[in-house]
């Protein structure tokens, strides 16, 4: 069973709290690698979030980059 | 080795399959928006991060890098690898924070507690403004940027080996 809500990794988990509070959607997928995505619903433009990216460090801060490209 | 951050733009935007497969490669390094790569990874300089990317890229068919993108959005450690030197990340905390210099380093764009991202711009403008000798563009990823740039156009014609040709030759 797929475990939802939160993503397992914490400091992905705190980048994506930060794009929920940016106003951008954070949708789950569990699709294959994919956790999830965040969505900014002005532009469409999307970023995949990976369920175990190799640094979760790094995936949090490629997060954090998405959400200061849309931040409108 | 230190850990590069750098943005290749595909041809096309992937599949969500294509997505799985490019983590497969070896791009669980990277974050997939649209057609744009947005890597962080570790290794001995720019390049081999940049070719090893490239490399894993070409595992989905017909999907290649065609040229780099200037983020604008950067922590301070990838501001100070882009500025080759002339500040550290550290040197740029201590002036983000106000603990040297005048003041007025730009405010982040996005600030979770944890990570700060800020605009490279805006950061670029205010060492300007201190004297710092910058150079703007990168002229190592502007490099990098035009050969796959180049690469794409020759792809496109058909005229890879010309290209190839005129490397050896020149």
């Amino acid at each position: 069973m797929v475990s939802t809500g939160r993503h397992p990794r914490n400091p992905v988990a705190q980048a994506l709290d930060a794009a929920k509070q940016a106003g951008l959607d954070v949708i789950e997928i569990h699709k294959g690698h994919r956790w999830g995505k965040v969505e900014c619903d002005r532009c469409g433009v999307s970023v995949a979030v990976f369920s175990t990216p190799k640094d979760d460090d790094n995936h949090a801060k490629q997060i954090v980059r998405f959400i200061a490209k849309h931040v409108h | 080795m230190e850990t590069w951050n750098f943005q290749l733009r595909l041809n096309r935007i992937p599949t969500d399959d294509e997505i799985d497969t490019l983590y497969e490669a070896g791009l669980d390094d990277a974050a997939i928006s649209g057609a744009v790569v947005d890597v962080d990874r570790e290794a001995d300089s720019l390049l081999e991060a940049i070719t090893s990317a490239l490399v894993q890229i070409r595992s989905v068919s017909d999907l290649r890098a065609i040229g780099m993108l200037d983020d604008d959005a950067v922590t301070l450690s990838d501001a100070a690898q882009r500025l080759h030197g002339v500040r550290t990340a550290e040197s740029l905390r201590l002036l983000a924070n106000g603990e040297r210099g005048a003041g007025g380093f730009p405010a982040p764009i996005v600030d979770t507690g944890k990570i700060r991202v800020y605009s490279f711009i805006a950061i670029l403008r205010f060492l300007k403004l201190s004297g710092d000798p910058v150079k703007e563009p990168d002229p190592e990823r502007a490099l990098y940027g035009r050969v796959l740039q180049l690469l794409h156009e020759a792809q496109d014609a058909g005229r890879t080996q010309d290209v190839e040709k005129l490397l050896h030759a020149a």
